[in-house]
């Protein structure tokens, strides 16, 4: 089947372990703030078929292959077309291909688990552990749907949390504790904590786009405010992805 | 008698000059990690600073810290030179001074004259006098001989960069031998031969052949008597690994003190070195440190070698150049590696030395090779930007395991075979002529046979293509015959008799031909096949600019659709090169190739169908043109590895540049990336590939404050530069071309 979609990289290295083919697809509602991909909140009419994905990622399949790689889903948020992407993952798997999701988990539960069977490893990206500042950060959303899906998924998968760094928004005192607390509550098999320092190369994009971007004045974090909130959860006991 | 061959096996190589049975017989393969390096010494220190002073110097004299004006460079021209002469343990300079620039005149002396004028010198009025009234030139030659065609070809830019006022290059002496047999033992074989081979019926070709080992004996003598003044009898084999690296380099400062060719690589010298200093080692005459300081200080004379060039050679080939390739690795035909510990040592000298785009590092890649060697490799590669990878599994089979890269990507058998080189025609260009008539469409001359426009409206790719077959065919003939009157006339008046000394007498000749615009023309013939693409007619019909409605596939996205004009184009043009003969029954190769050339050749360019403008600079090699794969990176090396190695021997280049954060997080992340890369790109049946692990804004960075990055070293198209040496348009354009920066 087709899944509507943004773009695709042939040599993602960012996304998961190794090279791999990231698909981004398009549409997402959360709409956050500091989003550096806001040109991939609306799908067009662009579409692509889940076997013609396969197709290419077979193309690449040495690199791939050579670096422990595979395929990311990202987005936009993959998972508001489940079908799609679980077709597209049972077609990875049939053919030996190493699977990874990149969502924000805003979706339903229905649809995370038709992907899930197929997925070899999630990037899970939170936005804030309370739910005041997730409501600020996107579209005035809660991230009590979020975080149930986030348990499922820790429970089922390894994960990587991804968590972007916003001075003195999302590194308090506050939400920090609340982060510490949420990722202890998950009793999760395999979680690894990803700290994306937050970075301003998605202006442009908003700007493009016409659209007013809130976080104008923020600076990136400094070296070291992300040492400090990786000593914060690595003192809690939570383990760190590689950086 | 010293037995200098004492504790090496015997074979072969004893009876007759065989270097790679030698290597064969006594190399020590090496799998482990890159532990054993060691750092640079107090020596090479003191040696190395004193020559980042004259390079500051020299570039603060924009460019040229001083040339010899009154005595024309030779082998055994100038009084030994040092640079600090306690602390010299490779010794050894072209001129008596480092950095001074010696002029060679055999190639023309017009260039010789300007280039002294550029930087503000006059050549002495003695040496113009006797290159203007007693001796020929091969520049003087080849104009009597150009006919009004060629003349036309070149002046319009559809052949440039012809070796006809320079010393051709691309010539590598087996410098090896050397040290191996000493100077009286090639003698002798080169007396033997010219006795022998040569002898008999006196055919212009036995004459010649003749004459040419008459001249090869004499410049082995002159070799000699060069060592000697430095204090070195190098008539005998080297007998430590120290003499070797001299005696090696004393036969490669012969070749730049007698040429000035565009491309002097010094072969495949590491994994030969490795033999001598495992016997030191052995012996306990030589250390780890004492092993890596003789590389080191090798390295820093590859550095200090210069050339005199002109302004116009400048534009073409930008950041001073010489092209002094090592090649290191590959694997053996007997399936063990052809890494040694020297091979690790050679690439060290980045570390301990600091980034520099001489010499030209060349890894031969297999995924065979060992895991420790590929991840030091593509770590230094990643640290340095001055590594370029060549695929050993797919030269192997053509050139055996003893070859070595000429330049940037023409590989040829060590001591056995020797290139014409032949520069590149612009295959951009060349489709213009297909739509205009065969007009050039700067100028409105009528460059190719006239031939019918185009009908209709809109260009019909069908009708183009076959005008285009029309324009390669009568090209190609063109190109045939301009490389054989070249190549007559450097031979007659340039014959490069030290490098020659150093091959076999009965040698294998390529000719090798090039091209540029590559994508350009892919893309046009995409868009005028998929989009529609209405001609812009001046006066004369000559297309000054094309409107373009719709969308094409562009190359660059491992779009079988336009990449198949790719491999096409190229097949078509090596068939119709192959139908004129070449002079000296040379054989037929064909590169996708531009350097930096890329640039010029944009501009002699007018508008194209593709969407380019007019004087935009042309992709460089067979990268795709900027910012048109959008694909991602693999897409792209998918595009450039379809085109076939069996098409262009010479050599098929492909520039990659990625800022660090996308190659992946961690330095580990980023080697293993790499490692990757490569073994899939090789696995591609790809040919080349260079990278530039930078960001974008450490460029630019370097454009304002240039004296801030003495040692800044990128590469560009098959060699490294250093990248203050460029000037901004070359700057500009390496910074304008597609970085992968995706995170």
């Amino acid at each position: 089947m087709k899944g509507y979609y943004h773009s695709k990289e042939t040599f993602g290295t960012v996304d998961g372990t190794g090279i791999r083919y990231v698909l981004f697809l398009a549409g997402c509602k959360l709409q956050c703030i500091f989003c550096h991909n806001p040109d991939t909140w609306q799908h067009s009419e662009k579409m692509i078929d889940s076997k013609a994905v396969l197709h290419e990622v077979n193309e690449y399949r040495n690199f791939y292959e050579a670096s422990g790689g595979g395929i990311t889903v990202s987005g936009g948020e993959p998972l508001l077309q489940p079908d799609f992407v679980a077709e597209l993952f049972s077609l990875c798997h049939n053919n030996k291909i190493d699977t990874t999701l990149d969502t924000a988990g805003f979706c339903s539960k229905i649809a995370l688990l038709k992907v899930l069977p197929y997925t070899d490893h999630v990037l899970f990206s939170l936005k804030a552990a309370t739910i005041p500042l997730h409501r600020k950060l996107t579209a005035g959303y809660s991230n009590r749907k979020i975080i149930e899906n986030l348990q499922i998924v820790a429970k089922r998968k390894p994960v990587t949390l991804r968590y972007v760094i916003l001075p003195e928004i999302t590194d308090t005192q506050i939400e920090m504790t609340a982060l510490v607390n949420l990722i202890h509550s998950l009793r999760a098999v395999n979680l690894k904590v990803d700290l994306l320092p937050y970075h301003k190369m998605g202006i442009e994009k908003w700007n493009a786009l016409k659209m007013p971007y809130l976080l104008k004045d923020l600076e990136p974090p400094s070296a070291a405010a992300i040492v400090q909130a990786k000593n914060k959860l690595q003192s809690a006991g939570i383990c760190m992805a590689a950086s | 008698m010293v037995n200098y061959w004492a504790d090496f096996a015997k074979g072969d190589w004893q009876n007759k000059i065989d270097v790679r049975n030698f290597i064969q017989k006594n190399y020590t393969p090496y799998e482990g990690n890159a532990d054993f390096l060691a750092d640079k010494t107090k020596r090479t220190i003191a040696v190395w600073e004193k020559c980042r002073e004259l390079l500051t110097k020299e570039r603060e004299k924009n460019g040229v810290l001083d040339i010899d004006t009154e005595k024309v460079s030779a082998i055994t021209s100038h009084a030994p030179g040092y640079i600090d002469r306690e602390n010299e343990v490779i010794v050894g300079l072209q001129l008596d001074r480092p950095l001074r620039r010696g002029v060679i005149v055999n190639g023309g002396l017009r260039m010789a004259v300007q280039a002294c004028k550029e930087y503000g010198y006059e050549l002495a009025p003695q040496i113009k006098e006797i290159y203007s009234k007693h001796v020929r030139t091969h520049n003087d030659t080849v104009f009597s001989l150009y006919t009004p065609e060629m003349r036309k070809a070149r002046s319009l830019g559809l052949l440039t960069g012809l070796p006809d006022a320079y010393g051709r290059g691309r010539i590598i002496g087996d410098y090896r031998r050397i040290a191996l047999y000493g100077m009286d033992r090639l003698i002798e074989q080169k007396e033997k031969d010219f006795a022998t081979l040569f002898a008999g019926k006196m055919s212009e070709e036995i004459i010649r052949s003749r004459d040419e080992t008459a001249q090869q004996i004499a410049a082995l003598h002159e070799i000699k008597a060069m060592a000697a003044q430095y204090g070195f009898d190098i008539s005998r084999p080297a007998d430590t690994a120290s003499e070797a690296v001299q005696w090696i380099y004393f036969g490669y400062l012969a070749a730049v003190k007698e040429q000035n060719g565009a491309a002097m690589s010094i072969g495949r010298i590491s994994t030969f070195i490795d033999i001598y200093i495992e016997r030191d080692l052995a012996r306990g005459i030589l250390s780890e440190i004492t092993a890596q300081e003789i590389i080191d200080q090798l390295v820093i004379k590859l550095r200090l070698v210069r050339m005199l060039r002109t302004p116009e050679y400048n534009e073409l080939f930008a950041g001073d150049p010489i092209w002094i390739t090592e090649s290191i690795g590959g694997m053996g035909e007997d399936g063990r590696t052809l890494v040694t510990k020297t091979s690790m040592r050679m690439l060290h000298t980045l570390d301990n030395l600091g980034a520099a785009p001489e010499p030209n590092m060349t890894v031969l890649w297999s995924k065979r090779l060992p895991q420790e060697f590929k991840r030091f490799a593509t770590a230094v590669s990643i640290n340095t930007s001055a590594v370029q990878y060549e695929n050993d599994e797919i030269m192997r089979p053509v050139f055996g395991d003893d070859y070595g890269i000429t330049c940037c990507v023409s590989a040829m058998k060590l001591g056995k075979m020797m290139q014409f080189f032949g520069a590149r025609a612009n295959l951009a260009k060349a489709l213009l002529l297909s739509i205009n008539g065969g007009k050039d469409e700067k100028t409105n001359k009528q460059l190719a046979p006239e031939m019918a426009l185009p009908q209709g409206e809109y260009l019909d790719y069908k009708d183009v293509r076959e005008k285009y077959s029309q324009v390669l065919e009568w090209l190609a003939g063109l190109y045939v015959n301009t490389m054989n009157v070249i190549h007559y006339s450097h031979d007659r008046h340039a014959y490069e008799a030290a490098q020659m000394a150093l091959h076999d007498s009965e040698i294998e000749r390529l000719m090798a031909f090039g091209v540029a615009g590559l994508s350009v023309a892919v893309d046009s013939l995409s868009a005028i096949k998929y989009a529609k693409v209405k001609p812009v007619r001046n006066a004369d019909g000559v297309a000054v600019d094309f409107k373009i409605e719709g969308e094409f596939p562009q190359y660059g996205n491992n779009d079988p659709r336009v990449d198949v004009f790719a491999r096409e184009i190229t097949h078509e043009f090596i068939t119709a090169l192959k139908k004129h003969p070449a002079y000296r029954n040379a054989k037929h190769t064909l590169s996708v190739l531009t350097i930096t050339s890329n640039v010029m050749y944009g501009k002699k360019t007018g508008t194209t169908p593709d969407g380019r403008k007019a004087g935009e600079a042309l992709a460089p090699g067979a990268n795709p043109m900027h910012k048109r794969d959008r694909s991602g990176a693999l897409a792209a090396m998918k595009s450039v590895a379809n085109i076939s190695y069996d098409d262009c021997r010479d050599g098929i280049s492909y520039t990659f540049s990625i800022i660090p954060e996308a190659l992946g997080k961690t330095s580990a992340v980023r080697e293993k990336n790499l490692m990757a890369l490569l073994d899939g790109y090789s696995d591609c049946n790809a040919h080349h590939i260079n990278v530039n692990v930078l960001d974008r804004s450490v460029l630019e960075d370097a454009m304002r404050h240039p004296e801030l990055y003495p040692q800044l070293t990128i590469r560009v198209s098959g060699y490294a530069v250093n990248f203050i040496r460029l000037d901004r348009e070359h700057q500009q354009e390496i910074i304008d071309r597609t970085f992968y920066e995706t995170i």
